[in-house]
């Protein structure tokens, strides 16, 4: 735990006055003769001990008191860095050496190498500290310390990566770094190409701290001035097989002077190029290069888009990813023999001429076997309420493998009979059915007010023009129980459970507890559209539920499960976690006996050459004589001062423990007799 | 400690001043004052008056009707000589006193025992004394002789504290051996189980005798006054306990409270005296509010 005022930790050897005074003034033992004991020789050893124990937790308390006291004058400070990187010490000099080691940067690895070796050239190593701050992607820190051995050999292995430029963020770091050193001289020095893209993230509202100088040693890139790249590209992320074809679009910049004629860029899937297109790019533009194509392919289509006459190892001349096919969503819809609420449903799922991801199979409850059910992505239960125990157990495998199940209960449904079949693999039990209370909404009904409009259900509704999820009625609906293990993703407006949900096995089963039948609500007569919209984002959300993010950067974290294997672009096995993403291509995972392709793309901002000056950032971040920094009033700055007042503030948690513990002494204190 | 202590004659000055009180207390205490219900030995003239028809003829002074040829009767007063056993315990616990400079409670209870005879004797009753500890390690019977009452001081001023207390014990001995009535003083710190005490005292008053009990107990006995840790010896049993007196006070208040209680109302069941002495007491105070406390019960 690192201390801002750490000097004040040898006042921690006050915690033995109260011991001290203890021993001073224990009691004496005189020793007296008496007429006689027979008064008191039955309690005495009693009370004897009762006082010892409480002249300890006295004692004990007046340590603790003063251990307390001392450790918030020394200003502890949460912190979850390690102390190599958060540790606050003193010295003579300190110096963050901020070494830009981006994409952009590469075929510099001498140059930054020396660069920084120099930057530490005027420092006494023992007295003086260094922290060595290398950025691609997200700043790396070595530091700070006053022990320079790991530095040098950081800086040895300093070498461009393939992540992104962010000049703010690693100053920011490095700014944040030196203000914890007590130092009377702190300097930055900036390393990097100062590519623009680089400070793009910077929003303003921070300063270096006060003391804090910096100065920047620009390195001239590799680059070639007169390079184009793919700069940005567009693709559909997942989508329901089906024979139509998809837009597929890239960006490509021309970043030099002089505009480029019939430059090819190509598309290929799974390895075959589908389309090439010619494009002219005016100079200092960039031009957009669109290619349609249908995946055919159920799971992972791996695109590349290419700039077929530049380097492949050029940056910015690849662009990939993966776009992610499902197959068509097979639904069993199982009611109750005369039921006529399932048509609405079967028409919403798979409109009449329309095409569909899913493929709706309409049963009876009491024609129902397993194989149906083994057959089936998703099983609707519309008003069931019994199920043979092979059908049950069908289910639960169904949801075991990923499937789901959508339960619609109804008045044609009895509780105790929906309880013995399904409690195991439904969100919850049934208790009663209930009705709108009677008060002024009671024509009306009750509405769905509660909404989580960020579950994949409901997000849709949130756009402008989707439709109003307050507008449908409901008269009736379920009263649940048992239904602690679920997440309810809609309340009605007496805050009753509308739509949830429970995870069982790798599938998802979802109640809606009102039925879609025109008694209970008007969701099918009067808000036909947004049933159907309703019902096919539930129905999606089951099919997708597993779709996970596959597009990252490099420098990014590759999100994996704790049981996933994952190996890089070249094949090789990464066991190391988290997985930062470091080169772009297709990493791996494996889960199980399925495959997951993750595309990794440079950072498009990486490609582009452009140049800023030093003037800029050091107008930027460096204050001014005077400045009030306060008076910035910037909301990053306000957020990051409360963050550190509030990293800062476990000292007022010392002085509220040491108020309790004052009181629980002065309470012991009280009770205890001194003799 | 010196004779002229125990005889401490401003004291018993004090006390003559208080005569009065003591003949209407107790019959016969103070000799002269009124007749006594009791028959003694000694008979003394006192005056003599006119024959008259009726008078036995025995009592005729045939002296002085020779010298004056007048019949006249002598006329007696008898005399009362009441025993009065002064019972001093002497046992270790009695020898406890926290002022170094005061009295131990053994002292005062001498001072007043020797009070006491003397001015029994002074009245002409018979004053004895029995000094106990575990045992009887004294026994003066009552007589009413001066020599006695030098005898009964020297006893007093030789005497040393001795074992654990018991009280009952040597009390039922002493009991058994007084067979001529008169009044029992038990002067002692009671530092003993109060039912036995008490059942010895009884035994006392089944055979016809005025009890008075002196509790005698030293001021630091009464207020526990130690304040630091201090570790007690039983001065009788020799048993030590460690004690923080700020937490034992209260409960040694209440069980001396109980204990005097259980005492007091013992005695006043039994028809006996009971007077609780602490050590600080003038002697002269203590005998006066003993009589008249004893006054009130007349």
């Amino acid at each position: 735990m690192p201390f801002l005022k750490p000097y004040f930790l040898i006042a921690l050897a006050v915690v033995l006055v109260p011991l001290i005074i203890h021993l001073l003034t224990r009691d004496q033992i005189k020793k007296v003769a008496f007429s006689t004991i027979r008064f008191f020789v039955g309690t005495s050893k009693n009370i004897l001990r009762k006082k010892k124990i409480r002249e300890a937790f006295l004692l004990a308390s007046r340590m603790l008191a003063c251990a307390l006291i001392a450790l918030a004058f020394a200003r502890p400070m949460f912190s979850k860095d390690k102390p190599a990187q958060g540790g606050r010490f003193n010295a003579e000099k300190a110096r963050a050496i901020v070494v830009d080691a981006s994409a952009s940067m590469a075929g510099t690895d001498k140059s930054i190498r020396k660069q920084s070796e120099d930057a530490l050239s005027d420092l006494s190593e023992g007295s003086d500290a260094a922290v060595l701050i290398g950025f691609s992607g997200k700043p790396s820190v070595v530091g700070p310390s006053k022990d320079f051995a790991g530095i040098r050999d950081a800086i040895s292995r300093l070498a461009p990566g393939n992540g992104g430029t962010d000049i703010a963020e690693a100053l920011r770091t490095a700014n944040s770094m030196l203000s914890g050193v007590e130092a009377s001289d702190k300097s930055i020095i900036l390393i990097s190409d100062l590519q623009r893209s680089g400070w793009q993230s910077f929003k303003g509202g921070w300063k270096l701290a006060p003391g804090i100088k910096m100065s920047i040693i620009k390195v001239a890139p590799a680059l070639r001035s007169d390079r184009i790249a793919i700069t940005e590209g567009d693709y559909p992320h997942n989508i329901v097989l089906d024979k139509i074809p998809r837009v597929v679009a890239a960006k490509v910049a021309n970043f030099s002077d002089n505009p480029r004629s019939a430059v090819e860029v190509s598309l290929s899937v799974n390895g075959k190029v589908v389309e090439t297109e010619k494009i002219n790019i005016p100079a200092r533009q960039a031009v957009a290069v669109r290619f349609r194509t249908a995946f055919a392919n159920t799971g992972d289509n791996l695109g590349i888009i290419r700039l077929t006459q530049e380097d492949a190892k050029q940056l910015g001349s690849a662009y990939y990813f993966n776009t992610r096919v499902n197959p068509t969503i097979t639904i069993t819809l199982i009611s109750q023999p005369g039921d006529n609420t399932a048509k609405f449903i079967a028409i919403a799922l798979q409109p009449p001429g329309a095409d569909s991801p899913f493929r709706i199979r309409m049963l009876n409850s009491q024609s129902l076997t397993p194989k149906d059910i083994n057959e089936s992505g998703i099983v609707i239960l519309n008003n069931v309420d019994s199920a043979g125990a092979e059908i049950c157990s069908a289910l639960n495998v169904l949801l075991q493998r990923g499937g789901g199940i959508i339960y619609l209960p109804g008045d044609k449904v009895g509780a105790e009979r929906f309880n013995n079949a399904f409690a195991a693999i439904s969100p919850a039990k049934l208790s009663r059915i209930m009705t709108a209370p009677a008060t002024d909404e009671q024509e009306q009904g009750l509405s769905l007010t509660k909404v989580n409009g960020e579950h994949p259900i409901f997000e849709i509704f949130q756009k402008p023009h989707h439709g109003d999820l307050s507008g449908p009625r409901f008269s009736k609906f379920w009263e649940l129980t048992d239904s602690q293990l679920s997440k309810v993703s809609a309340r009605f407006s007496n805050d009753r459970p509308a739509v949830l949900e429970r995870q069982i096995g790798q599938g998802i089963a979802i109640m809606m507890t009102s039925s879609i039948s025109g008694d209970w609500s008007n969701l099918v007569i009067d808000k036909g559209p947004m049933f159907v919209s309703i019902m096919h984002q539930i129905a999606r959300y089951i099919a997708m539920k597993s779709e996970r993010k596959s597009d990252y950067f490099v420098g990014d974290e590759l999100k994996l499960s704790a049981n996933e294997k994952i190996s890089d672009p070249e094949g090789g096995k990464i066991t190391d976690r988290p997985v930062i993403a470091t080169q772009p291509g297709f990493y791996v995972v494996e889960t199980g006996t399925e495959k997951f392709s993750c595309s990794v793309n440079v950072m498009p901002g990486e490609a582009d050459p452009t140049e800023m000056k030093q003037e800029e950032i050091t107008m930027a971040v460096v204050p001014v004589q005077g400045e009030n920094l306060d008076a910035a009033g910037d909301e990053v700055l306000a957020k990051e001062a409360k963050e550190r007042i509030d990293k800062m503030a476990l000292w007022r948690y010392l002085i509220l423990a040491l108020a309790v513990l004052l009181a629980g002494e002065l309470f012991l204190g009280n009770k205890t007799v001194r003799h | 400690m010196s004779k002229s202590r125990h005889l401490d004659f401003n004291v018993l000055a004090h006390i003559n001043n208080m005569q009065l009180l003591a003949k209407v207390i107790v019959e016969g205490f103070i000799l002269g004052l009124h007749r006594s219900p009791f028959r003694g030995f000694s008979v003394e003239f006192a005056e003599y008056r006119q024959y008259a028809p009726g008078d036995d003829i025995k009592h005729i002074d045939w002296k002085v009707f020779g010298k004056s040829d007048r019949y006249y009767v002598k006329q007696f007063e008898e005399e009362t000589n009441l025993a009065c056993h002064i019972l001093l315990d002497a046992s270790a616990s009695m020898a406890y006193k926290s002022n170094p400079e005061g009295m131990s409670k053994l002292e005062y209870g001498s001072c007043i025992a020797a009070c006491l005879a003397y001015f029994m004797m002074r009245q002409r009753d018979a004053a004895g004394l029995m000094v106990f500890d575990s045992k009887i390690r004294a026994m003066l019977p009552p007589r009413l002789r001066q020599s006695h009452l030098t005898h009964m001081l020297t006893e007093l001023e030789n005497i040393k504290p001795g074992g654990e207390t018991n009280v009952s014990g040597p009390l039922n001995e002493i009991a058994e051996g007084i067979k001529r009535r008169g009044m029992v003083l038990l002067i002692s710190d009671l530092m003993d189980d109060p039912d036995k005490v008490l059942s010895a005292l009884q035994h006392f008053k089944f055979q016809g005798h005025d009890i008075l009990v002196f509790h005698i107990l030293d001021p630091a006995e009464l207020t526990f006054p130690f304040d630091t840790m201090t570790e007690f010896t039983d001065m009788e049993t020799g048993e030590k306990a460690l004690v923080s007196p700020e937490g034992a006070r209260p409960i040694y208040q209440e069980q001396l409270r109980r204990f005097l209680t259980h005492y007091e109302k013992g005695c006043a069941d039994i028809k006996a005296e009971y007077k609780l002495f602490d050590t600080r007491k003038p002697l002269d105070i203590a005998l006066s509010e003993y009589m008249f406390r004893r006054s009130k019960l007349v």
